[in-house]
């Protein structure tokens, strides 16, 4: 039981925080019409795409599950530069559809197989309710965040967030042999290992690596730029407007 | 988007090259071998072959490394060059019995 909470908690958290952030920063509000093709575009997807994976990961030379989350996590950029500078819905639709393809792809594997036996089902049911109770905290942390100190902060958050993501890109190349990792710059391990609980969390909301290279470093600060960028054009162009 | 992947594979070919191949198998929720050395300073190229029914994810800490093992599958992971020295990896959803580990030790000290 308390190795399904934990994969639960692992896995879905950090679809959970992005979804939060979408719908913090996806400002109007979403009405039935909408809820349900945003639903249709997370199901339909998400289900197709993992019941290719079996098949897909024996491309390329059994590497086609990595280039499949590569253009995963590729398309989940985009999408949040296009969602930061032109605020489009079709943006916010592309970010959480590719963010659920990318992130149920480990874990719905393992919630469907088998008979799912009592202490896994009670493991489940606590874990989603770990990350639901954090995801509505997060929540309101991100309005309150937002209320007293304008949009840039829950902007940053998101932008950390997304270059994250980028840089976990970087692991997945290297898995795939496409890279080679150079050595880590610093060792922050000591001070907050990311494989502890709030080095965890630290990673799931703002991309915290305790050993980062020079190479994720540019990747994380590069990404992390575009992305404010793309949010300060929009914010320009908007008060041009006005 | 099919042909920007293939100039991915073909981009990549160089580096896989002359790779040294190590076949890991999954079976009953165990890793055999548990523990295996490989070359320090080389990239490796790892075969692991998941025999049972259900997926598993190989997950390292030590290797940054974490893949799905999808069952009755042969899954590939790339890793290295490593310093001499254990490195563990685990099961995700069956650590306390998939569990093992690769001893990066120089070419010459290398068991053959």
């Amino acid at each position: 039981m308390i190795n399904s909470l934990l994969v639960t908690i692992n896995q879905l958290l950090p679809p959970a925080v992005l979804l939060v952030f979408a719908l913090v920063l996806h400002v109007k509000p979403l009405g039935r019409k909408r809820w349900l093709i945003l639903s249709l575009w997370l199901v339909v997807p998400t289900l197709s795409y993992i019941l290719a994976l079996e098949q897909i990961s024996q491309w390329f030379d059994y590497l086609g599950f990595e280039y499949s989350q590569m253009l995963l996590v590729a398309l989940l950029v985009l999408a949040a530069l296009s969602g930061l500078a032109l605020r489009l819905w079709a943006s916010f639709v592309l970010l959480l559809a590719s963010a659920s393809c990318l992130y149920l792809s480990h874990y719905l594997p393992w919630l469907l197989q088998g008979q799912m036996e009592l202490a896994r089902a009670l493991g489940v049911c606590l874990g989603v309710g770990i990350v639901g109770s954090f995801a509505i905290l997060f929540y309101f942390f991100l309005t309150w965040l937002a209320d007293h100190y304008g949009p840039w902060g829950v902007l940053g958050l998101f932008s950390m967030h997304i270059a994250g993501s980028m840089v976990g890109m970087l692991d997945i190349a290297a898995g795939a042999g496409l890279l080679t990792m150079p050595s880590p710059l610093v060792d922050l391990r000591t001070l907050l290992d990311e494989h502890s609980i709030f080095g965890r969390l630290a990673k799931v909301v703002v991309g915290y690596e305790a050993t980062p290279s020079s190479l994720s470093l540019w990747v994380y600060i590069l990404t992390l730029l575009a992305l404010l960028g793309a949010a300060k054009w929009q914010r320009s162009r908007q008060e041009c407007d006005i | 988007m099919q042909r920007l992947i293939w100039i991915l594979m073909l981009l990549s070919m160089p580096a896989f090259a002359e790779l040294k191949e190590f076949k890991l198998v999954l079976k009953d929720h165990l890793f055999y071998p548990a523990r295996m050395e490989v070359p320090s300073g080389e990239k490796i190229r790892l075969l692991v072959h998941n025999l049972d029914g259900d997926p598993e994810e190989f997950d390292s800490f030590d290797l940054n490394r974490e893949k799905v093992l999808f069952p009755g599958r042969i899954n590939v992971i790339y890793v290295g060059p490593l310093a001499p020295g254990e490195y563990f990896f685990f099961g995700e959803f069956a650590p306390d019995t998939a569990r093992g580990t690769l001893v990066a030790v120089p070419f010459a000290e290398q068991r053959l």
